[in-house]
């Protein structure tokens, strides 16, 4: 027993050295954030990703040079003042599902978010930031899918409600065991696909995935999982009479592998699972591309897959480290691998091309725009031609928060200081924010771009 | 200000080594540091009153295991999301060294049960005070510690402390 001592204690110690906390100043600073905000327990590590994005991740980040840098753009400018200001709306970054405002016709849908007991839904006149209705949704509110004039949203542990999207009226609510808690979920003809997981620690109940009616709220089927897995954080996808969704463990050795799961939309019955190869937990907020016959997806061990639809075959897939898939296009698939942008051949993986863009602090995004993809990495924003890959022009915006949205002739991309809207063409900056902290990337309908700032205020631009 | 020069030696004299013990249950550092991080800002917010606490340390360490268990999962899901989206998950920090063995032993238990190893053959908390530090009952405890030295007995190698977890079962058991 004493050698048991002495091993748990020598074990503690190389834990202890390899420790690094941020200190007793940024922990005070954060206690008396707390106080001020009189926000639940929870919030508190959410505002770690709030002022720690920096702290937390400089860390975490390999801070090189664009190697072969694109060639760069001016900044200019004006600094544009909102059209409108509405409070109401989440101040911390959240999760990626959370902090995607919706936009909904002429509506704005944004929640308080994470670390709030009474934790709200509100949705907002676009054009005049007017608010149309709020809903007490509950703890950690947020939205679960949006569509076909529906909202349904849930608070950590369900149960998923259902609302009229242009009154906010409750329609129904689906109850979940408890302990459940739903990720983020599709709606398509007429149904919600939803994932659920039980994410208490040790604990290995089988996710559950739910087809329920949106009119109604009744349940069509329910397909249970496998036990030791939590459902991943992207939304199931619905496609060709199936719908995929990729697990992962629970925890350390809870499963022996992770799978892509292939159901029957209409039955709920399980086609084919394929091992994605991945013995270790990862989340990833991104759901699965699809393109032919093929799915592509990353997986937690830092590789890109291709899975035949059909019958659940690998068809290639690419160790080169984790990627960031921007779509398909041209019979190329386009992620985002480190600090390169690289094209895929489609059907076989080879590397058709790979282009620096740099890498640093802030998010990784990147989304296809017709024939080009927008990068945000590295504190700037790349356009690259898809074809080519030759990089168009590189606007230095600053590190980003959430994805880039082109829009007319433009492109918005929140900082963690501004929102700044470059020209599609050129990349030269049109204009930018006043300092607003942006909590969530922008939203772009109805005349307006908007974007949640970190002062819990919704903010309406011109575009 | 006498408050916050006193957290401020608080913090400086038990985070890393907290994170040491939370490392035991947790299994992942990154885990550890953030459990162990969130119940000091905690203990922040209620600091003038804490500080009166004869061992505010174990006031801290008892939310951070809470944190190690209900609803810190799913923080974790979402910090490894915030993570993806920032870099790779290959730059993370460096995991610290491991004793051969130790850690894949203590993983394959129950978050549970890794609890109740540490505060009673790390901390050497009598199991009362185990009882009473994670709020279930003694014999709740006792049942633990005998399913974890099972165990580990059965994962150590021979020659490591096995032999010792095993005569200390029927211990466990009664006592």
């Amino acid at each position: 027993m004493a050698d048991l001592r002495e091993r748990l204690a020598a074990q503690a110690e190389q834990a202890a050295r390899a420790a690094r906390g941020p200190g007793a100043a940024a922990t005070l600073r954060q206690a008396r954030a707390r106080r001020r905000r009189v926000l639940g327990g929870r919030v508190a590590l959410s505002l770690l990703l709030v002022t720690g994005l920096g702290g937390l991740t400089s860390w975490l980040l390999d801070e090189r040079q664009l190697a072969n840098p694109p060639q760069a753009t001016v900044p200019v400018s004006g600094q544009v003042a909102p059209l409108w200001t509405a409070r109401g709306a989440a101040s911390e970054p959240l999760a990626p599902q959370d902090r995607t405002l919706r936009a909904a016709g002429d509506l704005v849908v944004a929640t308080t978010g994470y670390g709030g007991s009474s934790g709200r839904t509100r949705a907002y006149d676009a054009r005049t930031g007017a608010l149309r209705w709020t809903h007490r949704t509950g703890l950690n509110a947020f939205v679960t899918a949006v569509g076909e004039g529906m909202a349904v949203v849930a608070p950590q542990y369900g149960p998923l409600i259902g609302l009229e999207l242009a009154t906010g009226r409750e329609r129904w609510r689906f109850p979940l065991t408890e302990g459940q808690g739903p990720e983020s979920g599709t709606i398509s003809g007429g149904t919600l696909f939803v994932g659920t997981s039980f994410p208490a620690e040790g604990a290995v109940d089988p996710p559950v995935v739910y087809a329920l009616e949106l009119a109604t709220g009744r349940e069509r089927w329910r397909a249970v999982l496998d036990p030791g897995t939590d459902l991943q954080w992207a939304a199931p996808v619905a496609d060709g009479g199936q719908v995929l969704v990729a697990d992962t463990l629970s925890h350390e050795g809870s499963a022996s592998a992770s799978h892509l799961h292939a159901l029957d939309a209409t039955t709920g019955q399980r086609r084919w699972a394929a091992d994605l190869h991945a013995p270790t937990q990862g989340f990833f907020a991104d759901p699965p591309v699809l393109s032919g016959r093929l799915a592509y997806l990353p997986t937690a061990s830092g590789q890109l897959l291709a899975v035949d639809t059909g019958s659940g075959r690998e068809v290639w897939r690419d160790q080169g480290g984790f990627p960031v898939l921007a779509g398909v296009r041209d019979g190329l698939v386009i992620a985002l691998v480190g600090d390169r942008l690289v094209g895929f051949d489609a059907a076989g993986g080879a590397r058709r091309w790979q282009t620096p863009v740099g890498r640093g602090e802030g998010e990784q995004w990147a989304v296809l725009d017709g024939d080009a993809v927008l990068v945000a990495s590295g504190g700037a924003l790349v356009a690259v031609d898809v074809a080519t890959g030759a990089a168009r022009w590189r606007a230095p915006v600053g590190p980003a928060v959430g994805r880039p949205v082109a829009a007319g002739e433009r492109v918005y991309v929140a900082t963690r200081d501004r929102l700044v809207a470059v020209d599609r063409t050129s990349g030269r900056e049109l204009w930018r924010s006043a300092r607003l902290r942006p909590a969530t990337a922008p939203v772009v309908t109805s005349g307006r771009v908007v974007v949640a700032a970190g002062d819990g205020t919704l903010r309406g631009f011109a575009p | 200000m006498r408050d916050t020069h006193d957290f401020e030696d608080f913090y400086a004299a038990v985070f890393d080594q907290l994170v040491g013990q939370l490392f035991l249950v947790t299994g992942n550092l990154q885990d550890a540091e953030d459990a162990v991080q969130e119940a000091l800002t905690r203990a922040a917010v209620r600091w003038p009153r804490l500080r009166r606490y004869r061992v505010p340390e174990a006031w801290v360490r008892r939310v951070a295991m809470n944190l190690a268990s209900d609803g810190f999962r799913r923080f974790r899901r979402r910090l490894a999301v915030a993570v993806r989206l920032r870099a790779d998950l290959e730059s993370r920090q460096a995991a610290p060294p491991e004793v051969p063995g130790l850690m894949d032993a203590l993983r394959a238990l129950p978050v549970a049960q890794r609890k109740v190893v540490v505060l009673h053959h790390l901390l050497d908390l009598p199991v009362e005070e185990v009882a009473a530090e994670l709020g279930v009952p003694v014999g709740t405890v006792k049942s633990r510690l005998a399913r974890a030295r099972s165990a580990l007995a059965a994962r150590l190698a021979p020659g490591t402390g096995a032999e010792g977890l095993r005569d200390q079962e029927g211990a466990g058991n009664h006592g």
